[in-house]
């Protein structure tokens, strides 16, 4: 730990001498356009335009005359809805400004006020501007004789349409996802939460991408220190591109070193919801259905969204096998190991005898075995997951015959060890975040290799080890553990249980709520006073 | 360059210190029980025929084609219990593991010259539990190990059981090997062990678990017999079933049997110028299992009878085996345990002649029984 802290540390500094070199600038790509302004001739800002772009083929430049004046369109294509330009923009300028009577005083602002059929309508006169809205999708409009363009909004590409998110499936709940659109996805938020104090705060990350981010919380409930605190570690993050939100997730999770997910990501909008009224912060990027969530604890991540929608028996026991599952997934391969190999007075004798059947015969020692297998299986599963679905199919029959019965039968593990194994592998999809799953499956080969030295006993120091690891972890100021590790009775109402929503009256202390109250006491549902039951 | 030196170090530290108590588990050859018995033709430096029996475990979980014998039964003399066990893993391929053995058994001959030099093995040995059931056997040890047929593969297992169900006759007092040696060291207190003999019926062999081996110091001096046994379960609060046969009020000569469902005993000690006087209240229940013919349960006069030939039947035992302890001088139920417990001064002056006050010491049973139930039926089986 200490080794790890200490690397951290000096990483850490290391960043805070680059940052104080260069703060506040982080110049993007269309940057050194900054200073150049239009020049009020069409024809040369066309040419400069197409100089810096060097003319690729999706660029659409439509020259026309606008009462006589010559002006210009300039869009990508692809990124613009064709129908809105033509409808909204072409048409009105190019038809029914000629069927207008003269031409206007002004014409740029009869242009902008009057004939424009475009819902958002910005203005700028640097290229470095318009060309961002151009190439994000915007129609530039120039004008001659104006050195202020005009940037329409017709926005329409080729998107995924909202659909059922594909890795936080639940029986019971909404079937929406987030999608790879930004504006959607900030949608689909709005669209649960009708407050006036829903916030969207929109930056962009990236030299090269300039990919929107939006940090989305509740003004009235979150934390204002929690979302200064987000605010300045995503503007601090200086990278050319922005392509998936696990890119922010490396920049701003509390410790770099710790093989413990400190950010949640969900695909689903109404766990990013349930998350922002507890005081949590979203953060958005364009370009993936993922939505980050911090800060987080550790408890969080075994929960699942149907937890709060089923009725609480169920999400109570769920949440216990999860629980189960994750120990399960990290100790069971080493706990096999220990016993096997030390401390071989713990089993059942029947059991014992059970074990060295299958055992005799093995070439190698419980270690291997289980080393081999694990590999194994992890290599399945990989294989699985990244072919196309047909041969996945293919892959896990394989899978199933080979390690489950053929090397049974050839005598190269025992059928003990494959049982362990596979019960490792169906506890560890239990786990319904798959960033925990991943953790639990490392540090899963770390107890194994000190089980296989020290017994009980190093698998002992494994689990103290992680228990003060996980004691030391922070996520955006809270501590990982929560409401577990510094304790509070009143957290507990959602961790390893979840109360009826009747009895959650306050929202989870930790995250720092401005309000904390959310439900209203003495809501238990029952008979009116006086009647009886049946 | 320091911590990659120390990751190395951990690094090394896992790799090559670690491990060093490693036995993987097919290296093991599972010992189910431990024997000893007297080697006749030996001379002093192996007096001692040593045997263990060793599971094979393929055969006993099924995993083998069947016909495979499902243990082994290793034999080897010598004088000290390690050093002969060691050299018996001279002829094993594998190594003997005893954390799993379940029995101990010591032959008749071997108890009467004593065992203590042979159970501080046990107690030194870290692999053997404390729970393993000591069994003293009339006859030879190596016998029994073959001794079960069928059903239950492994004749240590079997002992095993069989010591576990002894509660339903209670004719023999069970004992551990722990609770052994404590009884042993233990002032004022003889310890006992179950007896186990292997018997022929009509050239079947069986091993029957019975009776009372009962120890002076460490050495064996006499036997319990079944009521005896059952009579010293009751007095000690072991007693957890059994069966009594009373005698039928109404027919004489016949016998009724009575399980016991539950009993207590209460000692109390009284000094009577300076005389120690003990007095048993044994509270038992009983349910009546077999009552071949005479006896109207719908009466509540039926009962009060019963109840006094149940108590008669249970002051019996425990007066067969005062009559018997007493004989022999040995104090198996732990009385003189009780006044040293209750009146430790007094003690002081009894100690050092324990076995002769011991027989003449006053005790006073007193018997509180009563019959619960008569099972499913009211009636007996009349045909007409």
């Amino acid at each position: 730990m200490g080794l790890w802290q200490k690397l951290s540390v000096k990483i850490k500094a290391s960043k805070k001498k680059t940052e104080g070199q260069k703060k506040d600038e982080k110049p993007s790509r269309l940057s050194p356009y900054q200073e150049k302004l239009f020049s009020g001739q069409v024809s040369k800002d066309i040419e400069e335009i197409k100089k810096i772009l060097g003319s690729p083929s999706d660029l659409v430049v439509r020259e026309f005359n606008y009462y006589g004046i010559p002006a210009a369109a300039v869009m990508i294509d692809g990124l613009v809805d064709k129908v809105t330009v033509v409808e909204g923009i072409l048409k009105p300028l190019m038809l029914e400004a000629r069927i207008a009577k003269a031409l206007p005083e002004n014409p740029y602002k009869s242009l902008r006020d009057e004939m424009l059929a475009i819902s958002e309508i910005k203005e700028t006169n640097n290229f470095s501007e318009f060309l961002l809205a151009v190439l994000s999708g915007e129609v530039g409009l120039i004008l001659e004789k104006n050195t202020t363009a005009l940037l329409a909004s017709a926005k329409g590409w080729a998107a995924r349409s909202v659909s059922e998110p594909m890795n936080e499936v639940v029986v019971r709940g909404p079937q929406e996802g987030f999608t790879e659109t930004l504006r959607v996805n900030t949608a689909l938020i709005r669209r649960r939460i009708r407050s006036p104090h829903l916030r969207f705060e929109s930056l962009k990350i990236g030299r090269t991408s300039q990919t929107d981010v939006v940090i989305a919380y509740l003004e009235d409930i979150a934390d204002a220190k929690i979302v200064e605190e987000v605010r300045t570690r995503l503007s601090r993050i200086d990278i050319d591109a922005v392509l998936e939100s696990g890119y922010l997730e490396e920049f701003i999770e509390d410790d770099p070193f710790n093989i413990f997910p400190q950010v949640k990501h969900t695909e689903r909008p109404d766990k990013a919801v349930a998350d922002m009224l507890e005081g949590k912060v979203v953060i958005l990027t364009d370009g993936t259905p993922m939505a980050l969530v911090v800060p987080t604890t550790f408890t969080e991540f075994f929960q699942a969204a149907e937890d709060y929608y089923e009725k609480y028996f169920l999400s109570n026991f769920l949440r216990a096998i999860r629980l189960i599952s994750f120990f399960l997934a990290m100790f069971l391969p080493s706990l096999y190991i220990a016993i096997i190999t030390f401390h071989q007075e713990m089993i059942p004798t029947e059991l014992l005898l059970n074990i060295w059947a299958s055992r005799s015969g093995v070439p190698f020692p419980a270690f291997v075995e289980a080393l081999l297998m694990e590999i194994a299986f992890e290599a399945l599963r990989e294989a699985g997951v990244r072919l196309p679905r047909p041969v996945g199919q293919a892959v896990s029959i394989v899978g199933a015959l080979i390690i489950g019965q053929a090397a049974v039968e050839a005598g190269i593990v025992s059928t003990s060890m494959v049982i362990v194994v596979a019960i490792t592998g169906i506890a560890s999809f239990a786990i319904p975040a798959f960033n925990m799953a991943i953790a639990a499956r490392i540090y899963r080969f770390i107890i194994m290799l000190l089980a296989a030295s020290f017994g009980m006993f190093g698998l002992m120091i494994g689990f103290i080890f992680l228990v003060i690891m996980l004691c030391n972890t922070r996520s955006f100021g809270v501590p990982y553990l929560a409401p577990l590790a510094p304790f509070s009775l009143s957290a507990q109402k959602d961790t390893a249980a979840r109360v009826p929503w009747w009895l959650m009256i306050k929202r989870p202390k930790h995250y720092r709520p401005q309000e904390e109250r959310r439900v209203k006491e003495g809501l238990m549902p029952g008979f009116p006073e006086g009647e009886k039951r049946g | 360059m320091k911590k990659i030196f120390l990751l190395f170090f951990i690094l090394i530290l896992t790799l090559t210190f670690g491990c060093w108590s490693r036995m993987e588990l097919e290296d093991l050859a599972i010992v189910q029980g431990v024997g000893v018995d007297k080697n006749e033709q030996g001379k002093e430096k192996d007096r001692y025929l040593f045997s263990v029996q060793v599971v094979n475990p393929p055969a006993v979980s099924g995993k083998s084609g069947g016909g495979e014998q499902s243990y082994v039964v290793r034999i080897i003399s010598g004088e000290l219990f390690f050093t002969s066990l060691r050299e018996m893993n001279m002829e094993t391929p594998l190594r003997l593991y005893y954390a799993h053995n379940r029995v101990i058994l010591i032959s008749e001959d071997v108890a009467k010259e004593g065992v203590k030099d042979l159970l501080d093995f046990f107690e030194r040995n870290p692999q053997f539990r404390r729970d393993n059931y000591l069994l003293i056997v009339k006859g030879k040890a190596v016998e029994v190990w073959d001794g079960f047929p069928g059903i239950v593969k492994v004749p240590a297992i079997a002992l095993y059981d069989l010591a576990q169900k002894s509660f339903l006759t209670a004719e023999a007092g069970i004992m551990e090997l722990g609770e052994f040696i404590k009884l042993m060291e233990e002032e004022g207190v003889d310890s006992y062990a179950p007896g186990v003999k292997l018997l022929q019926k009509q050239k079947r062999k069986n091993i029957r678990v019975f009776q009372s081996a009962l120890f002076k110091k460490d050495k064996l001096v006499g036997w319990l017999n079944e009521e005896q046994s059952r009579g010293l379960l009751i007095i000690t609060n072991k007693v957890k079933g059994g069966i009594t046969e009373i005698t039928n009020p109404v027919k004489k000569e016949q016998k009724l049997s009575v399980e016991l469902e539950k009993s207590t005993a209460n000692w109390q000690l009284k000094v009577v110028n300076g005389q120690p006087q003990i007095k048993i209240l044994v509270e038992t229940d009983g349910i009546i299992t077999e009552a071949p013919d005479g006896l109207d349960f719908s009466k509540k006069e039926t009962f009060t009878e019963l109840d006094r030939e149940y108590a008669k039947a249970v002051r019996h035992d425990i007066l067969m085996f005062l009559q018997k302890t007493r004989e022999l001088g040995v104090d198996p139920a732990g009385f003189g345990r009780f006044i040293y417990r209750e009146n430790p001064k007094l003690w002081q002056e009894l100690k050092d002649d324990w076995a002769e006050e011991y027989k003449n010491l006053a005790i006073q049973v007193s018997i509180k029984a009563r019959i619960l139930r008569n099972g499913m039926t009211t009636m007996s089986i009349k045909p007409r």
